[in-house]
């Protein structure tokens, strides 16, 4: 076999990134072929976990500041008669106050406060999710 | 993606003080937490118990939502990963339940071994955190976001010839890091 130097590691690496055809001395080589074939595993590896689409991202990261700010709402309708009395009057405006947006779904929740202590934003969680 | 907000960066900061901190009300540490996990969550559900499209999305959304629920009562008993792991496994299983109208299925993931290398990936993901500047974020850009290697020179205000060399010497330091094993395939003696 003809002796030629080994590909150097950052080479290899390169050559695992790129997908390009092996050198012919790494076909010869085993050193190199079982070193290309790490390099090719970690880049597998690398990729093995792709990005969700963004949305996803930005709902699940807007699912928190909305969470608790219905939280904080609620919590203080639980202690406040003169909020839940503007809620009864103007549900909407109360909510766009708390930083929510005000949708059918949360208003009907929301009003279901006064009859329940119960866990109203765990049970319209989801809702928020893409409101 | 590198993840600063003006002189703030949470690469470094653990799990657990993510979790303290979202409890806390940090939502910068919520959304950490989103970016630190969400391509795992993503994966188990579309690719371990195959789930896919808006189904998909669904079972995410249900993940996120029994993550702030719990994170109160978690409050770093087990490893943040394995918390997860077992939401978002338990998320799965609830909903292919429901789409079968039947509580008592046994369900699983279509393979366990796509479920390891999805652990192993995340490994790999956390030993790219730990490579530091620039290793890090060349990699990230590079292969978290998907960016061509001219894509990340340009975010990086760096040449192109810069950003290749980096992201193999880099692959190297990760290597050495992981301690890969090649592939049964590949082995000694498989010539």
């Amino acid at each position: 076999m003809k002796e030629t130097a080994h590909l150097a590691s950052d080479d290899l690496a390169a050559l695992a990134v790129s997908g390009e055809d092996e050198p012919a001395h790494v076909a010869d080589c085993e050193q190199c072929r079982m070193e290309l074939a790490e390099f090719r595993e970690v880049v597998a590896r690398l990729t093995a976990l792709p990005q969700p689409p963004a949305r996803l991202l930005d709902a699940a990261k807007a699912y928190y500041r909305k969470r608790r700010n219905l939280d904080a709402l609620i919590e203080r309708l639980a202690e406040d008669p003169a909020l839940r009395a503007d809620l009864r009057a103007d549900p909407r405006a109360v909510l766009r106050r708390a930083g929510l947006d005000p949708t059918p779904e949360l208003i009907e929740a929301l009003s279901e406060t006064e009859r329940e202590s119960g866990l109203v934003s765990e049970r319209i969680a989801a809702k928020l999710f893409w409101g | 993606m590198p993840r600063r907000r003006g002189n703030d960066t949470f690469e470094d900061v653990t799990d657990d003080e993510l979790v303290a901190r979202a409890l806390a009300g940090d939502e910068r540490a919520w959304d950490e937490i989103i970016d630190r996990y969400t391509p795992y969550v993503f994966a188990v559900v579309s690719r371990a118990f195959g789930i896919g499209g808006l189904a998909a999305e669904e079972v995410f959304q249900d993940v996120c939502v029994r993550l702030f629920d719990g994170l109160g009562g978690f409050a770093g008993r087990a490893p943040f990963r394995s918390w997860l792991r077992a939401v978002t496994l338990s998320a799965c299983r609830d909903y292919l339940r429901r789409s079968a109208r039947r509580v008592d299925l046994e369900v699983e993931p279509v393979s366990a071994d796509e479920l390891a290398e999805l652990e192993t990936a995340l490994d790999v993901r956390a030993a790219v955190f730990g490579l530091g500047p620039p290793c890090r974020e060349t990699l990230e850009l590079h292969f978290f976001a998907d960016l061509t290697q001219a894509e990340v020179a340009k975010r990086l205000g760096t040449p192109p010839g810069t950003i290749a060399a980096r992201v193999s010497r880099c692959l190297t330091r990760l290597r050495s890091v992981l301690q890969v094993q090649p592939p049964a395939g590949a082995s000694r003696g498989s010539r």
